[in-house]
């Protein structure tokens, strides 16, 4: 998948990344890139515009958290940015299974 | 390329409010300076280590090119020009500015430090100040002016001397 495409796709992987769970961004991308088996390769800084445009959607909160002694920005998803998620899982899967059955007739 | 240079870069182009510069900064920081950790463990030497560490976060400009502009900025400096305009209207004496400076006390009492510049952007406006009573009793005018970097003057034109406070 090239970049573009995976841009577009980005606000649904990193909800789905902090489901039940608190990272700060450089976590998050380690995460991201271990849950695809490598396959998805960005611009590391790229996600931060996107934390950003959550929170302010109200999908994520964040807050600072020491450990290790570092500061780092740790963001969760909110209870609005739960049912954004299940929304946004359900529409990609309607989309992929649209695409196989194209994919698979031709 | 070293980390400090690229937050120099970073801070160049974040066109934001100065809580979310400092926040994108530090986070920015943090990811930069772990990137480097793991590129250490890797085998890389500090120099190279650092490098790929910003390779991997990408470029600056690029970075800041999303974060919307700060709307704050217009809205106070539209604040601040509507505070002097009521300052100057109703009166504020009792504070002195030099004259030469087209800076009224009005001005003075918004910053409390006597200068003139609020705050710093690219965007300018201005305000007109229709009539205002002169110290000799006469009508006169005031206009308010917000320019580049939000530098804010007043200029009095009254038909005899300027206005001592």
């Amino acid at each position: 998948m090239s970049r573009e495409e995976l841009k577009g796709h980005l606000d649904l992987l990193l909800l789905a990344t902090l489901r039940d769970r608190q990272l700060h961004g450089y976590a998050l991308i380690e995460e991201l890139k271990r849950g695809s088996d490598g396959a998805f390769e960005l611009p590391e800084g790229t996600i931060y515009p996107a934390l950003h445009r959550l929170e302010r959607a109200g999908l994520l909160s964040s807050r600072w958290s020491s450990e290790s002694g570092r500061r780092r920005r740790v963001y969760q998803l909110t209870r609005k940015g739960v049912g954004a998620l299940d929304e946004r899982r359900q529409a990609w899967r309607q989309f992929a299974k649209g695409v196989d059955l194209v994919v698979q007739e031709a | 390329m070293t980390i400090d240079e690229y937050l120099a870069e970073l801070r160049r182009h974040l066109k934001v409010g100065p809580l979310a510069r400092r926040r994108i900064l530090r986070e920015i920081e943090t990811h930069l300076v772990e990137a480097t950790a793991q590129e250490l463990t890797a085998g890389h030497p500090a120099e190279q280590a650092e490098r790929r560490a910003i390779e991997r976060v990408g470029s600056p400009v690029d970075l800041a090119a999303p974060f919307p502009r700060a709307r704050w900025v217009p809205v106070l400096a539209s604040v601040a020009v509507a505070a002097a305009t009521a300052a100057i209207l109703f009166g504020a004496g009792g504070v002195s500015a030099p004259p030469a400076s087209g800076i009224t006390p009005a001005v003075a009492v918004l910053t409390g430090d006597g200068s003139d510049s609020l705050y710093s952007t690219g965007e300018s406006a201005s305000l007109s100040v229709a009539l205002i009573r002169c110290p000799d009793g006469k009508l006169g005018s005031r206009t308010i002016t917000v320019g580049l970097l939000y530098r804010v003057t007043i200029r009095t034109d009254c038909p005899t001397a300027v206005p001592h406070w």
